[in-house]
């Protein structure tokens, strides 16, 4: 494990950073239609149930990261089989997210350059980050929340002097009654709160760790509030219809923008805003997935490892679909049931259950 | 020897990964395979120049870090 100390304060930017990626941009919870405001909400509070989760674990092996303590809650062998595949897991989801900001920035921003040149730019620039380590990628994540906390603010005020918001679209709330709102909770507690427990990879580097708990629960909750405005605002902008068939709702809310015949085409603030939350979102994935190999495999020099392993998600991000259409779907249909439920939910289960009796037993044993 | 294994471990796992999640989604082993080729086979020449340079890269900065690692080892000897 890389020797580094990052503060409770730089961990709840992280956090923000991180859960704010990839959600902000792409629609979250639009199963509940024009309820996906609420429905995000309800996935924040099943986020903060798992993240409690998540700390309970993590609390009985303080310093360890997963892929330590798993081979100490069940056994050698199959802990370091499960150890392995979480790594496989965060390697796939880095891969994953990858390919969303590549093929985000090929759509909209560059589209004659080809993705694989367009995910080697993120790659290079991620592999160099995780190289410097987790505390020059806290820094960072200080000034560039900032500068996404102004976009943020100067996008709501043009868009309420615009006058694009109309509440009405809002309306009728639970119009199919509650079913559709309970699906899209679940939908939303997987992406983007469940991702959550990629920084169980993280918290042993908190050096207050009494503060931990505190600033994860204030970042996903800070986190679900933006999100669930910022659905609010899309659907009261666009409306339901228009909004389920746009790509990136954010950017056709901010391109209505249009002050004075003077302040218009302010797509500049959603690409700044794709570039910083991509960031952190990839290099935070790729980071927790090197840290996690080297931490398993016993690797002296961690840092050498970065290049061959970044080469590797590069590969993987270009081959690991076709299309974007099929990319898609495979992150809708096949991911959350076939990885996320049981590496945000069961195994993390399993594993309380299982440190909860090594300790329990342990406690007895010494006293 | 844990630098060329690791990754060609999780290479290999992760292809498997994919070929699986394919499989999931109703494709025999072959289409599966040709999805997961299909980018490759269709990238530009100048695609294919990048993808060479890289491969020559990572040839050498494995080249320099194992006779880096050697070097230390016989330095160490020595002493």
């Amino acid at each position: 494990m890389e020797k580094a100390k990052i503060s409770p304060r730089q961990l709840f930017m992280l956090i923000v950073l991180f859960e704010l990626g990839s959600s902000i941009i792409i629609p979250v919870g639009l199963t509940a239609k024009q309820d996906a405001w609420l429905a995000v909400l309800g996935g924040m509070v099943g986020g903060l149930l798992l993240f409690l989760l998540y700390h309970k674990v993590g609390s009985y092996y303080p310093g360890l990261v997963p892929t330590e303590y798993m081979p100490k809650i069940w056994g050698p062998f199959l802990g370091n089989i499960f150890a392995f595949l979480y790594v496989i897991y965060l390697f796939y989801l880095a891969a994953r997210v990858l390919r969303d900001f590549g093929e985000m920035l090929v759509m909209f921003a560059y589209p004659e350059t080809p993705l694989f040149i367009i995910n080697l730019l993120w790659m290079i620039l991620v592999v160099y980050t995780v190289r410097k380590g987790i505390e020059a990628l806290a820094r960072t994540g200080e000034i560039l929340f900032v500068v996404l906390f102004i976009l943020a603010m100067a996008s709501l005020l043009l868009l309420i002097f615009n006058g694009s918001i109309d509440t009405r679209n809002l309306q009728p709330v639970f119009e199919e009654g509650p079913l559709p709102l309970v699906k899209a909770i679940g939908e939303t507690v997987f992406f983007p709160f469940g991702e959550i427990v990629f920084f169980t990879m993280i918290l042993p580097y908190i050096n207050d760790s009494k503060k931990t708990k505190r600033a994860g629960l204030y970042a996903l909750i800070l986190s679900g509030l933006i999100l669930s405005v910022t659905m609010a605002i899309n659907l009261s902008v666009l409306g339901y219809s228009l909004l389920a068939r746009t790509n990136f709702p954010l950017l056709a809310t901010i391109q209505t923008i249009e002050l004075a015949e003077f302040l218009q085409r302010l797509d500049v603030f959603f690409i700044i805003g794709v570039v910083i939350g991509g960031f952190f979102k990839i290099t935070i994935l790729f980071y927790v997935a090197v840290m996690g190999t080297t931490s398993l495999f016993k690797v002296e020099k961690p840092e050498q490892l970065v290049f061959p392993l970044g080469f590797i998600t590069l590969f993987l991000s270009v081959g690991i679909a076709s299309s974007f259409p099929e990319h898609i779907q495979e992150g809708l249909d096949i991911v959350p049931m076939y990885l996320h439920l049981p590496f945000q939910v069961i195994f993390p289960l399993l594993l309380l259950v299982g440190a909860f009796l090594r300790n329990r037993h342990k406690q007895k044993s010494s006293g | 020897m844990k630098l060329i294994g690791i990754p060609i471990l999780i290479s290999a796992v992760l292809f498997g990964l994919m070929l699986l999640l394919d499989k999931l989604q109703g494709r025999n082993t072959k289409t599966a395979i040709h999805y997961i080729l299909n980018p490759f086979s269709v990238m530009r020449p100048a695609e294919i120049f990048v993808f060479t340079i890289l491969s020559i890269l990572l040839i050498v900065y494995y080249w320099v870090i194992l006779s880096k690692r050697k070097q230390d080892k016989e330095n160490t000897a020595a002493k």
